[in-house]
This record gives C-alpha cells, sequence and structure tokens, in this order.
C-alpha cells in the first residue's frame, strides 16, 4: 500500500514536472523572493522625507544627522540644496515630508529651554496631516529631544537650582554617565520569542503573505488539473466513494512540492524561523489547503466556475489574511481561508492548532457533500 | 451467469436519451450497439461503467447489481471510453504502472494482453507523441489489464488504420474466447461481424437487430 | 482581408455566445471585489485610522508614578487620540488579542519602577503587537516605543545628572525639590514636544486621496486578472484549427487579430459593467473621489472612456499569455503570477515611494506601472504623452508578439 502510494507520487509528479508552465512558476517563485530580498537591502523607507539642513557642519546638526541615520529602513531621506527644494518636493509628491532644519537650530532650542516656552524650531512642510506623518514627526522630536533635555538640564541646575558655577564639563560628565543603552521596551511574540531576533525589514515583511497565497493557488491549479483528468475519464476506474481520494492524492503531491519551494523561498526571503517550527506549520497549511480546494472544487463541480471562484478566494486571501496589513475589523471572514491560520501559526500554538481544527472541519464538510453529491444523482 | 441490463432510464434537460433499455447477455458474448451519432450509445457505456448514474434501472451481474456496488463493478469492468484517459505527460509505461505493479505489468508484456495489443513497441514513448491507433490500445492495455470479466468499448477503431484495426480484432476475439464478455458501441462494420448479439439504440429505445451483412437496410434502420 | 473580416465576425458570435455569461461572473467579481475594497478601506484601514489603538496593559500599574504616567498619556498627552491603554489580566488580554479587541499587549514587570529609579533598566516592558510575524505595523510600533523609552531614559539621565551635581555641590538641602520641579518640568515638556515642529500644510493639490489612489488599483487590478474570467473563449480550442486557418488563406496576423478584436470588444462590455456598478454605487453614496468635485458621473464616464486603451493593452497581455502557453490551467496560473507580482511592484497594493529607488525605475516601467500612470492621469482629467505612448508601445509588443506565437504554431503543426 505504501510502495503503491509512493510510486503514484513519483509518476505524477514526474507529470507535474512536464507541465512546463507549473515549472516555470515554481522556479520564478524563489527567484523573485531572492530578488525582493536584494532590493530590500537598498535605501528605502515607508515614508520619504526630503532632507535640508542650512548648517550640516553644526555640531548640534551633525548629532541629529546621525541620529536619524538609525532610522533608515523605516525613513527615506532625501537630501536637498535648498529649503524651496525640499518644499517643492512635497508638493510634487516626490516627498511625503520636508523638514528644514535651520543654521543656528542650538540658539533656538536653548532659547526654548531658557524661556520655558515651546516654539517650533525646525520647519515641517506636509501636503495633509495624518497618521504616518504624525509618526516621522516623533522621529524628529526624538532626534531633538537628546540635545533639547541636555539643554533643559543645564539651564534647570545653572538658573533655577542657582549653581551656575557648575563647569560645563562636569555637567556633561554626569548626564552621559546616566545615559542608559537599549530601550526600555522589548518586542515580542507571544510564543516569548524576541521579534528583534529576525532581521528582516518592511519591504520583506509581505512575503510570506504572498508565497501563502501562492501555495493556496497551487492547490486551486491541483483542483483544475483533476477536474480536467475527471472529464478526460482517467479516474474511471475508481469508485466514486473513493474519489475523494484520488482528489487528495493529486493535490497531496502538487502541495507537497509547494511546501518544499514555501520553505525554500521563506529562506531566501529572509523570513525563516526555526527549521521544525517552520515545517510543522507548512505541512499543516498545505493540509489546510487541500481540504479547503477540494472543498471549493466540489461546491464548483465544473472547471470555468471554479475558475471564477479562485480570482475572488486569492483576492480575498490578499485582503482579508494579514499579507500586506492586518485589519481588525475583518478577522472574522479571515478565518475561513487558510493562509490567515498560517501567518499567524509561526509564533502563535492557538492558531497552529486552529489550522488543524478548521482542516477537520473542512474534510468532513468535503465528505459530507460528497456523499450528498452521490445520493442526489443516484436512480 | 447471466448479465442482465434492465430498464434503464437517464433524460438530459428533458430530453429522453435512454428509454427503459434492456438486453441479457452470457460470458463470452459480444454485445454490439448501433446507432447514429447523439443517440445515446456513449451514455449508455458510460452508465454501465459508472461514470455517469441512470434515472431508474438495474444493471445485473451474478445477481448483484453493478450499478449500486462499487466495489464489485471496479472488479468486474474494463471501460475504454472514446476519448483516451491517459496521463498525456507520461510515456505508456508509466501510465500502465499508475494502476499496476511493475511485474504484473512485465509478465503481460511477455505473453500476455500487453504483447497481444503490441505495447511493447512504443513503451517508452510519451503519449503526446504517440499516434491513435497507439493511444487506443494502450487505452484497452490499462483497462484489460485487471483481467475483467466485462469489457464496455466506445468505438474502439475509430480512425485507426487497418493494422491496429487488426491488433485489436485479434485481441477481442481471444478476449471473448477466454469466457469475457464485451459490450460494444461501434459505426464499424467490420466490429459488427465480431458481434454476438446487434441491438439499435434509437430514440432511446434499444432494439435487437440481426445483421445479415445488408448495410443499406442497416442503414435504413439507423 | 475579406477572409479576415469574416473571420473577426465567427469570433465576435462566439463571444456574443459566452457574453451573458461574462457579465454574470463579472458581476459577480465586481461586487465581491466592491465588498472587499469597502470592507477595506471603510471597515479596516480607514476606520481603523480613525478608531484608536487599544493596548491592553498587564502587570501590577498600582505604582504611583506607573499609575501617573498612564494616567498622563491618557489625559494629556497627544497620543491620548490615538491609542486607549486598558489594564487586564494576562489571560484576558490574550483572549482579546485573539479576538482582534486589542491591538497589542504590554506587559509590565514588577519592579519596573524601582529598576527605572535605580537607573538599572534590566527590566524591560514587553509588549506584543502581531500575532504573525512583523509586518509594517510592528515596525512602526518598535520605532514609537523606542521612541518613547528614549523620552524616558533622557529625561532620567537628566534627573540624576542633576542629582549628582546637586550632591556633589553640597545641596542636598534642595535636592527632593529640584527633583520633583525637574520631573515635572520634563513631564511637561514632553507632552507638549509636537511643539518643536512648525508644521505647514500645502494641501493636496494635484494629488491622489488614499481612495482614488486605490480605485485605480482596484479597477486595473480587475482588467488585468479579467484574462481568468474570460478564459472560456481561450478553452477547448482545436489544436488543428490555426492550421487550417491558414489553409484557407486566413493567416496568423488575420487570426490573431480577428480573436484580439473579439476578445477586447468582450473587454470593453465587461469596463462598461464595472462602471455602470460604480456609478450606482456612487450615486447612491457608498464613496465619493474627492478629485471630481461633484462632478462625478461625467467624471466617471470619461475617466472610463479613456481605460479602454489600459484594457487593450492587458487584453494583449492575456491574449499572449494564452498563446504562449498550452492548457488553461498554465496560462491561468501564469496570469495570475505575473499579475499580481507586477502590480505588487507597480504600486497596486504599496504605493510606489515604499520601495528601493531600484524597485520603482523597475516598476514604472512594467505593463502595470505604465498603465498606473496613465489611470493616474486619467482620475485627474490630464492626459500624459509618455503613459498613453507607453500603453500604446506595450499592446502593440504583446500583439506583435502574439502573432509570431500563433505563426510558430502553425509552422508546428
Amino acid at each position: 500500500m505504501i510502495r503503491k502510494m509512493g510510486i503514484r507520487y513519483i509518476l505524477l509528479n514526474k507529470r507535474l514536472f512536464r507541465k512546463y508552465s507549473f515549472l516555470l512558476i515554481l522556479c520564478l517563485v524563489p527567484l523573485l523572493v531572492a530578488g525582493m530580498r536584494l532590493a530590500a537591502q537598498e535605501e528605502s523607507g515607508l515614508m520619504r522625507v526630503a532632507l535640508y539642513v542650512e548648517d550640516p557642519g553644526e555640531e548640534l546638526t551633525a548629532g541629529i544627522l546621525e541620529k536619524l541615520a538609525d532610522r533608515r529602513g523605516v525613513l527615506h531621506f532625501i537630501r536637498c540644496s535648498s529649503a524651496q527644494e525640499a518644499r517643492d518636493m512635497v508638493a510634487e509628491f516626490q516627498a511625503d515630508a520636508a523638514w528644514i532644519i535651520p543654521g543656528d537650530l542650538q540658539e533656538k532650542l536653548q532659547n526654548v529651554a531658557r524661556n520655558r516656552r515651546m516654539e517650533g524650531v525646525v520647519t515641517v512642510v506636509e501636503r495633509e496631516d495624518n497618521v504616518f506623518l504624525a509618526f516621522t514627526r516623533e522621529i524628529l522630536n526624538n532626534a531633538l529631544y537628546p540635545a533639547f533635555s541636555y539643554m533643559v538640564t543645564e539651564d534647570f541646575i545653572l538658573q533655577e537650582v542657582g549653581l551656575s558655577d557648575v563647569p560645563a564639563r562636569e555637567l556633561r560628565q554626569a548626564y552621559e554617565k546616566w545615559l542608559v543603552e537599549g530601550s526600555l521596551f522589548q518586542q515580542v511574540y507571544l510564543d516569548g520569542s524576541y521579534m528583534e531576533e529576525e532581521e528582516y525589514n518592511y519591504l520583506q515583511a509581505p512575503l510570506r503573505g504572498l508565497l501563502a497565497v501562492w501555495l493556496a493557488l497551487c492547490g486551486f491549479a491541483a483542483s483544475l488539473y483533476f477536474m480536467e483528468d475527471e472529464r478526460k475519464g482517467m479516474f474511471d476506474r475508481i469508485p466514486v466513494s473513493r474519489r475523494l481520494w484520488a482528489a487528495y492524492g493529486v493535490h497531496g503531491v502538487m502541495l507537497l512540492d509547494g511546501v518544499i519551494v514555501l520553505l525554500v523561498a521563506c529562506y531566501l526571503a529572509g523570513v525563516y524561523t526555526v527549521w521544525f517550527r517552520e515545517l510543522i506549520c507548512a505541512l499543516v497549511f498545505a493540509g489546510c489547503v487541500l481540504a479547503f480546494c477540494n472543498l471549493i472544487r466540489l461546491l464548483c463541480r465544473i472547471p470555468e466556475r471554479l475558475g471564477t471562484c479562485i480570482m475572488i478566494l486569492v483576492l480575498a486571501m490578499l485582503v482579508l489574511c494579514p499579507v500586506f496589513v492586518s485589519v481588525g475589523n475583518l478577522r472574522l471572514l479571515g478565518h475561513l481561508l487558510p493562509p490567515f491560520y498560517y501567518l499567524q501559526s509561526i509564533h502563535s500554538d492557538y492558531y497552529l492548532w486552529g489550522m488543524a481544527g478548521y482542516t477537520g472541519i473542512l474534510l468532513v464538510l468535503c465528505k459530507a457533500l460528497q456523499i450528498w453529491q452521490g445520493r442526489r444523482a443516484q436512480p | 451467469m447471466e448479465i442482465e441490463l434492465t430498464g434503464l432510464y437517464k433524460s438530459y434537460k428533458r430530453k429522453q436519451v435512454l428509454d427503459k433499455v434492456s438486453l441479457t447477455a452470457n460470458p463470452g458474448d459480444c454485445v454490439g450497439i448501433l446507432g447514429g451519432n447523439g443517440c445515446g450509445k456513449s451514455t449508455l457505456l458510460s452508465i454501465l461503467a459508472g461514470v455517469q448514474k441512470a434515472d431508474a434501472g438495474s444493471f445485473l451481474y451474478q445477481r448483484e447489481d453493478l450499478l449500486r456496488n462499487g466495489k464489485l463493478r471496479s472488479e468486474v469492468l474494463g471501460y475504454v471510453p472514446q476519448g483516451n484517459p491517459l496521463m498525456e505527460e507520461l510515456n505508456a509505461w508509466d501510465n500502465l504502472r499508475l494502476w499496476y505493479d511493475g511485474g504484473a505489468i512485465r509478465r503481460e508484456l511477455e505473453g500476455g494482453v500487453l504483447e497481444m495489443l503490441g505495447i511493447g513497441a512504443f513503451l517508452k514513448t510519451p503519449v503526446h507523441k504517440m499516434s491513435g491507433g497507439m493511444k487506443k490500445r494502450l487505452s484497452i492495455g490499462c483497462a484489460v489489464m485487471a483481467n475483467p470479466k466485462i469489457l464496455l468499448l466506445d468505438e474502439p477503431s475509430a480512425a485507426l488504420d487497418i493494422i491496429c484495426k487488426e491488433h485489436i480484432y485479434q485481441y477481442l476475439a481471444g478476449y471473448k474466447a477466454q469466457g469475457g464478455t464485451i459490450f460494444l458501441a461501434t459505426h464499424d462494420i467490420q466490429e459488427l461481424e465480431l458481434c454476438d448479439q446487434c441491438y439499435i439504440l434509437k430514440e432511446g429505445r434499444l432494439m435487437p437487430y440481426s445483421y445479415d451483412g445488408d448495410i443499406h437496410r442497416l442503414a435504413g434502420e439507423l | 482581408m475579406k477572409k479576415g473580416y469574416a473571420y473577426f465576425c465567427v469570433q465576435m458570435k462566439r463571444g456574443r455566445k459566452v457574453l451573458p455569461r461574462h457579465l454574470l461572473v463579472n458581476l459577480l467579481v465586481c461586487v465581491c471585489m466592491g465588498v472587499l475594497a469597502f470592507l477595506f478601506l471603510e471597515r479596516g484601514i480607514l476606520s481603523e485610522g480613525r478608531q484608536k489603538y487599544r493596548i491592553g496593559i498587564v502587570g501590577n500599574v498600582t505604582d504611583t508614578y506607573l499609575g501617573f504616567g498612564i494616567s498622563a498619556l491618557q489625559s494629556l498627552d497627544d497620543s491620548r487620540y490615538v491609542i486607549d491603554l486598558v489594564e487586564m489580566s494576562g489571560k484576558e488580554a490574550e483572549q482579546a488579542f485573539h479576538r482582534g479587541e486589542l491591538n497589542g499587549i504590554a506587559y509590565v514587570p514588577d519592579g519596573l519602577v524601582a529598576a527605572v529609579e535605580s537607573g538599572a533598566n534590566d527590566k524591560p516592558i514587553t509588549y506584543v503587537v502581531s500575532e504573525g510575524q512583523k509586518g509594517i505595523a510592528s515596525i512602526v510600533m518598535q520605532e514609537i516605543v523606542d521612541v518613547a523609552s528614549d523620552l524616558v531614559t533622557r529625561s532620567q539621565s537628566a534627573i540624576f545628572a542633576m542629582q549628582e551635581i546637586l550632591v556633589a555641590h553640597d545641596r542636598r538641602d534642595i535636592l527632593l525639590k529640584a527633583t520633583e520641579d525637574l520631573n515635572l518640568y520634563l513631564i511637561e515638556l514632553v507632552l507638549s514636544r509636537s511643539g518643536l515642529c512648525e508644521v505647514e500644510e500645502l494641501g493636496m493639490a494635484d494629488g491622489l486621496s488614499v481612495i482614488t489612489y486605490y480605485l485605480g488599483s482596484i479597477l486595473l487590478l480587475f482588467l488585468l486578472l479579467c484574462g481568468i474570467n474570460n478564459c472560456l473563449l481561450f478553452t477547448r480550442r482545436a489544436r488543428e484549427l490555426p492550421g487550417f486557418l491558414a489553409a484557407k488563406g486566413i493567416g496568423c496576423l488575420g487570426q490573431t487579430m480577428g480573436e484580439y478584436l473579439a476578445y477586447v470588444f468582450l473587454l470593453g462590455i465587461c469596463l462598461l459593467e464595472v462602471l455602470g456598478l460604480l456609478a450606482l454605487a456612487m450615486g447612491n453614496g457608498a464613496f465619493s473621489v474627492p478629485e471630481w468635485h461633484y462632478q462625478e458621473t461625467e467624471a466617471l464616464w470619461r475617466f472610463g472612456m479613456s481605460m479602454l486603451p489600459v484594457a487593450a493593452m492587458f487584453g494583449a497581455m492575456q491574449f499572449l499569455l494564452y498563446e504562449l502557453v498550452e492548457g488553461v490551467v498554465g496560462s491561468m496560473l501564469l496570469q495570475f503570477v505575473c499579475g499580481i507580482s507586477m502590480g505588487y511592484l507597480s504600486g497596486f497594493f504599496y504605493p510606489q515611494g515604499f520601495f528601493p529607488d531600484t524597485i520603482q525605475h523597475i516598476g514604472r516601467l512594467l505593463p502595470t506601472g505604465v498603465a498606473l500612470g496613465y489611470t493616474h492621469s486619467s482620475l485627474l482629467g490630464e492626459f500624459s504623452w509618455a503613459a498613453t505612448g507607453g500603453v500604446v508601445l506595450y499592446g502593440a509588443a504583446f500583439l506583435a508578439l502574439a502573432v509570431a506565437a500563433r505563426s510558430y504554431r502553425i509552422r508546428r503543426g
């Protein structure tokens, strides 16, 4: 029995690899993600900021620019030679915001610290305010704050407290002595692992989701091939009651190849975690896709209908599953789609078990539907 | 033991394709089913093979209704549809290997049914490169290797050359001689000569016909 | 010419036969896409942009300073318009997180305040914002909390430095008051930190709003994937037919143009159907396009007509894929993979600015990028020679390749 299954697996795989379009897609996917990973190493950012610095050589400004350089990967800075150029970039949609840092920034900050009255020291040019631009302003404020907080402290000690004879060097040493390395916060996953251990940026982030949708597409392709074969009479010698197993077999062959490509592509994309976890999640996901695609196949019954459903389902997966963004209000619908579970199961046993449970439900539904369809057709 | 087809009905969209179709046959018989294009011959065979479901009726073999017993049906019946249910990307050996053991295939290639069909000559040829005759012989080989008691053939020699046809007829004659029963949907006069019984399927009804070699009379009946 | 025209008429007849089914299928797809778009934009992204982020706080927050800090954030800081902090137990938080009721969970360790006060900072607050692997939201959150951390540690450093100076200069008598004063001053500064930026808003001017941007992207995606819906025209084609037609005097050019024009006609009707649905949706107030300044019906039809060249270009691309790949399943798969990957690179899903310069250049040069540029101009009621030229060139190139593919098929037999 096992030997027979193995032989059938090899022969069906042999057949699959002779479908050049499928082979092309199988090879194309890892290449595309590898290319994306390479491209992600270039300069890019969620927001583009046109930066004009009146006096780049000034000590404080240089410190701020150094701090902003740490934000590369989140913000993409475009240096401009004039304030007008920076403004024009915003007006012409070449940048999301422009920051104009004046030459007398130190003086302005000191005035604010001395006068205890907040006033704008950096000009920020935007088209229209939104949450993302507010986020960029927080980064700017954060770049200004170290120097600013020092100036406030210095002013407080020298003026408020009255210790005007404290040397600047002593003040500076005391301040820097108490500086703490690292963040007070650490981002983790629900399973306790640290997010900072994963070294990929926002461009690579959706790749796993796209690969998951691609595997679902492979499952649908397997359904179409199976329907074509069924129409040709390929499975006529298999009793109708066992044809569902034949369908699982055909799907399983294609999905197993897909799982191998998925794992390789995840590795090439730079989103790979621990091999054991990846393997388990991918295999359970493949099972879920197998059951899901067979259910849709049984519901559609003809290839043309299935072709239409494929398009709608793939679009739904791209929107309702956390491929690009995770939208909380749409979670309930997302629970119907296999990639939703897979994408969340990498760091969550809750979703891994959920995926396994959903697979079970789908398999039961497939069997029930097959029995019902069989009874409907009986004399 | 008799093979009995009783009261088969099938309709498509208010058109009665099969209307109380009945016949009996004995082991070793070849039953020919003739009819014009689109009369329902293929439908009849596909129902007997279990591919489609009849609206009513029974197909008894050793008093077991094959229409309701899928397991027995898959053991007893061999079905060769009009198209060739083969995997185009694989070769003949692989297509056979999908269903049968390698040892069994090799045995049949040396003095068995596959040798009779001449499949050994194109064993490693991919299906998409085969001629129509080769594909048909391979399809028959896939169907008969399981040694079925009843063979359902839908126009087996359509579009084949004389030599291919001869191969197939020789095989069918041998199959009959060994006690196998054949249901043959055909247009071919030569195939009629193989048949022990002939029926004409017309307007859904199956009528016995005695073929005496007169083609014009046959054409008139159709 | 006469035979070519006759063949075109035959293809139109074929198209007419499958048209009702195509219209129905496209209607279904449009409705689904519309619902998805509505859910995504209105109930999803835009709604979450209007909604507050709910963060569950787990752990002991009874400490005075911590409680004060949380209360200050909730009532005084600008972030109060964006973030809601809710105290709950760990289990409640996880369950609420799974249900989507929380956007994140922050675990406050015991002894946090003491660690901060002593300067040790060895008990970080761990937080969760994502059930799956990190995405844009978690990357942004990481930046935000790093900013918050910096604010705290810098302020902490200022206070400790001040204390050290006072002790070193024998002013312990005012240590407590000075600490309190500086603390409050720093809190005041942190809460009003946005004042350091002087913001100038230019307004949207000639740009596209989010809704309009994605309206264009979704329409293009629909046209791009239309080849899947319209596959009926390409299925069950006899392999020998092209050769037979060539023998009858209808060469590869005649065959290709006859089939392609009929296909584009079908696409055009599908596009009209989509426009009708959009007009209905806009008429019922489901959404509006700010750039059309309340002349929406007129602008919509003008926009729709201007999209015909793009439909023709995508039609040529789909036609080419069906010519190149034998078997409907293979060509459908290829259309999906090509469509989605080109769409991604060209900015259908993320705005183009998200990508590095190289990818932006590549994305703009792809057929989808050219189509997107053309669409953006059309949405603004503008005409772009470059974009139009690109669309026409690509369409012509795809057709030429399709003719070549057909010719090869005929010669091969």
